[in-house]
């Protein structure tokens, strides 16, 4: 055997896994050994939940819950957009029914005085009536706004399924149950 | 672009890979490099394993792969902080400042064990250092390590052990 083979072998020994002393050897190697145990309970204490299993998941975690937190933003502000729709149709029809009132009062002081309350009546009808193709069109839209909404929802739900799930992974890391 | 099966069981195991040896990764980045904010170079460790995946195929070990790895980055990053250390040093002296010693690597060792660990590494030279490294992250054989840091057998037999000698006095008194 030569120095070499005997220097790894010491080596080997001193530098093997685990925490165990090594017994039955020379003291050369047990000195070498003891400063090898040192050694790796102070790296051990350092970089000790540096980047373990915990952390890794947890980054995954938070890149769900980003994804989450953007489908919630993006779910709110369809909502707003279809709530500013429907308020701007609103209006809409309001300004509609106001600017036709003047114009009642105009036509009916031209007429004869017998015919005053026919006229009125029928301009009354003809600016409240319901146009047709608006309800369509409020309609189309409201379905649009509930379907799209019933989408992120279940999307978002299951980004909350699948952040539950990572919690738990987690837990069960920090634990040591995993 | 639709991910084909294959590359989803690559995928996998590399994020096997991160749960498994992540910590042994950062641990041994930052013995090697004494800096505790390593998440970038441990992140690109892990890229660069993807990337280099069929070269796994032929060696075998997971860990051995990746502390290879690690070790490459590590002195390609050790080298880059001298040449940037030195453009400091000259820049401080030049313009008559002292060096900082209010440095964030300086700040992020908080703790007496880093502290402790800092000094006793920093007796080191870089190559006993990634020796004894390579050894406790990887538990590589000394064949392996003699391979990664490209040095013959005897040569890496002599830095571990010059390099548990120095250690000696500096860490008495931390085995059980």
């Amino acid at each position: 055997m030569t120095n070499d083979d005997l220097l790894q072998a010491q080596l080997e020994q001193a530098t093997a896994p685990g925490r165990e002393p090594a017994y039955g050897c020379d003291a050369e190697t047990r000195r070498l050994r003891e400063t090898w145990i040192a050694l790796g309970n102070l790296l051990e204490t350092t970089s000790a939940g540096d980047l373990g299993p915990a952390q890794v998941v947890r980054q995954k975690a938070s890149q769900q819950s980003k994804r989450f937190s953007s489908v919630t933003w993006a779910v709110a502000a369809s909502v707003l957009c279809m709530a500013a729709l429907a308020a701007w149709f609103g209006w809409n029809r309001e300004q509609s029914s106001v600017q036709s009132a003047p114009a009642i009062a105009g036509t009916s002081e031209k007429q004869q005085p017998s015919n005053e309350s026919e006229a009125t009546l029928a301009i009354d009808s003809e600016a409240t009536a319901w146009d047709d193709s608006l309800d369509g069109e409020l309609l189309s839209l409201s379905q649009a706004a509930s379907s799209l909404d019933s989408s992120w929802r279940t999307r978002s739900n299951r980004l909350t399924a699948v952040g539950d799930a990572l919690d738990e992974i987690e837990q069960e890391i920090q634990q040591g149950t995993f | 672009m639709e991910t084909s099966p294959e590359e989803l069981v690559e995928t996998e195991r590399i994020e096997c890979w991160m749960r498994e040896h992540g910590s042994a990764v950062k641990g041994y980045l930052a013995g090697i490099l004494r800096q505790h904010e390593l998440d970038d170079l441990v992140q690109e460790v892990f890229c660069r394993a993807w990337q280099h995946r069929a070269r796994y195929e032929e060696r075998g070990h997971a860990r051995t792969f990746l502390l290879r790895i690690a070790d490459r980055l590590a002195c390609d990053r050790l080298r880059q902080l001298r040449q940037e250390g030195g453009l400091k040093e000259r820049l401080c002296s030049s313009l008559g400042l002292g060096n900082d010693k209010h440095d964030p690597a300086h700040a992020a060792l908080h703790s007496e064990a880093a502290q402790q660990l800092h000094v006793a590494l920093a007796r080191l030279s870089p190559l006993q250092r990634r020796v004894l490294l390579l050894r406790y992250f990887g538990q590589l054989t000394f064949e392996e390590i003699a391979g990664a840091i490209d040095c013959p057998l005897n040569t890496t037999l002599s830095h571990c052990r010059r390099g548990l000698e120095k250690l000696r006095g500096q860490l008495r008194g931390l085995a059980p």
